[in-house]
Order: structure tokens, then sequence, then C-alpha cells
């Protein structure tokens, strides 16, 4: 390659001071270049983000806290049919085996209910009397800003319904496109592990069950 | 926030560098990683993008030589036709940019970071040397190195 096209290439020449030559092979460079930036992944996978926040998360923890996790968090256990059905049966003769006097006792209310499974409508609330558009996103739309808030009466006063299920979620509200803020209102908040925080919502969800949103 | 911000640019990089989608995600999961742990040596807060990526750039390094590179099966490669000759987007297109990212995955490590650094990702010499703790005019030889290697593996393309 000839001086001049990698002095231009490095940016240290304009096209003008190029032969002609070498200014079509510059074009050619650029194309390349172009196409260059184009090749591979757009952009991160989906779900990766979440992953980092739990790693994120799991970093601000204490030992102890991570041990209490460890024991109380859900997770797959492997056990083979065999060894799992002995098991199962060397716990059930510990529950009928005779006490005392002969009588045969069995555990009572050993099944867990599950109630208020079903989603429920939050509202969302800005006081921004300068925005031009607020939406909202957070964990639950893969921080996505997918539910826009209106405000119909121009009084600074941006809002919208989104239905959500129930569980602890992240989110912060979307101004003018480009400013992420933490709502005002929200009564928790979580740090993102860089200096900022997003807002929490808890929701117990169920038909009429209460929501803890702002 | 950072994680949301940043995850797509280190993403896209540690992939052009890694070629493996699942060795780029661990990268950029690690770089949030160590960047969360060392956050109070981040001198300037405004700009906690570079200082990630830096950390994505050696994560890179450390990645690549963990591993033998892929061999990329150039002989296999079907020569790529000259751009004025074909459409914008498209399939061919597509053929295009998947040639030229073997084509990258060809090259040297150092000269494959470079080339990203400079022509994809956009950033000056200085920069570059900056965030290497690479002399500038090191940098510029295996810029040009791998243009010159790009231009044997890709002699259809111009």
């Amino acid at each position: 390659m000839n001086e001049s096209l990698n002095q231009y290439l490095d940016g240290e020449l304009e096209a003008e001071q190029l032969t002609p030559e070498a200014g079509a092979e510059a074009q050619a460079w650029e194309a390349l270049f172009a196409d260059a930036r184009q090749a591979g992944a757009a952009g991160a996978p989906v779900g990766l983000e979440s992953r980092i926040m739990d790693e994120l998360r799991a970093e601000r923890k204490t030992p102890v806290a991570r041990i209490v996790d460890w024991w109380v968090s859900p997770r797959p256990v492997r056990v083979r049919p065999l060894i799992g059905l002995a098991a199962a049966a060397a716990i059930g003769a510990l529950f009928f085996l005779p006490i005392g006097d002969g009588v045969v006792e069995a555990p009572v209310g050993a099944m867990t209910t599950m109630v208020g499974e079903q989603p429920v409508y939050v509202q969302f609330q800005l006081e921004a009397p300068d925005a031009a558009t607020v939406a909202v996103g957070g964990d639950f739309s893969d921080w996505e800003a997918r539910l826009e808030l209106v405000d119909p009466d121009g009084d600074g006063t941006w809002s919208g319904r989104l239905l959500l299920p129930p569980g602890v979620h992240q989110y912060m509200f979307l101004v003018n496109g480009t400013d992420w803020i933490a709502d005002p209102l929200a009564e928790q908040w979580v740090e993102d592990g860089f200096g900022n925080r997003n807002s929490v919502l808890a929701i117990t969800g169920g038909a009429g069950a209460g929501s803890l949103a702002p | 926030m950072l994680v949301r911000r940043y995850k797509d640019a280190l993403y896209r990089y540690a992939e052009r560098m890694t070629g493996r989608p699942d060795d780029a995600a661990d990268v950029v999961q690690q770089a949030f990683i160590k960047g969360y742990r060392s956050l109070d040596r981040c001198r300037d807060p405004e700009r906690v993008g570079g200082w990630l990526f830096r950390i994505a750039v050696n994560l890179c390094k450390d990645q690549l030589k963990g591993r033998a590179r892929r061999e990329v099966p150039l002989e296999a490669t079907e020569p790529i036709r000259a751009t004025r000759d074909l459409p914008e987007e498209g399939a061919e297109r597509a053929e295009i940019r998947e040639e030229i990212y073997r084509a990258l995955q060809a090259l040297s490590d150092e000269q494959r970071e470079a080339f990203v650094l400079k022509h994809v990702e956009g950033w000056s010499y200085q920069e570059m040397a900056e965030k290497l703790e690479v002399s500038v005019p090191a940098l510029k030889m295996r810029v040009h190195r791998a243009r010159d290697q790009l231009q044997e593996l890709l002699e259809h393309y111009r």
C-alpha cells in the first residue's frame, strides 16, 4: 500500500491530497471499514444484561448474605430416581412410625397454597413540566422504555398504567428519549453498582391485592 | 444504567476480538464485574465508558492468550466482488460482511485489536496509545500490517 494512502487512512492527509488512483483505493477502504463496522453482532444478546445485573447484585452481598441465599434460594437438585424414591420412602416411614401408645400421626397442612399470582395494573407518574416525552422502562421490559406516559392537560404531570406480574421490579423513567431518571416518589431504590439508583417497585398480585407502587 | 448503556458496544468489540459469542458475553460480564470491584480506581467518572472499554480490551487479550486462535479456512473463502457491483443491502451484503468478519479473525490478535479500535471503533492513535499503553508508532505499524493482511485476504473486495 502506498504511503500517501496509509497517511490518508491514518487521518494524516486529506482526500484532496491523494492522486485519483489513491483516492479510488481510499474509497474502497472506507467501504470496507463501513462493512467491518456492520460485521458481527449488532449488540449484546438478550439476557446478558440480566445476567450481569445478577452478578453485580451478588457482588454487593456480604459473605453471610451469600450463605443465607445459598440455603434459601431454590435451585435444581439432581437426584437419581432410585435414591429419590428411597429417600421419600424413608421420610414417609418416619411420619408413620408408631409413637408412644401406638397412635399413628401424620403431618397436617404441609401443602403451601399459592395465592395472588395475577398481574396488576400499576400507575406510574412523574412531574416533568419541561419534558417533551416521558416513558417507563425496567427489568420487566428488558429496560426498553416501552410504556409512554401521557400529559393530556399539559400540566407537566405525566402518567400511564402498566400491567405487571407480582414481584419486585426495578424501573426508571426515560425523559426526552435520552435521560434516565429515578422515580422521585419511589419508596425504595437499589444501587445499580455504578453510583446510580434504580427505583424499586414491589407488587403483591391477585384479585384486590395491594400494590406498593408509588 | 451503565450496564445498559455500554453492554452493546463492549459486546460488539469483544465479539469481533474473540470471534465467539459465548466468549464475548463472558468478557462483557467480567468487564462489568471487574469495573464494579475497582470502581474506586476510576479517576474520572465522566469517562467510565472508556475505562470499562479498557478493561474489556484487556480481558479480550487474556481470553485470546488462553486459547489457541481459531483456524480460519481461508482457502474455502469465496472471492469477494467489487463493492460497487453489489447491492447496498441483502444477502450478498451480509455475505461480504461475514467474509470481512472471518478475515478479521485471521489477523494476529494485536493486529486485529489495533485495526478494530482504529477503523471500527473509530479511536485515534493517541487514544489507543493511552488505553493500550503502546506507543503510537507501534500501533500504526500494527494497523498498517493489518490493512496489508486484509488487502491480501480480501483482494477482490477493492
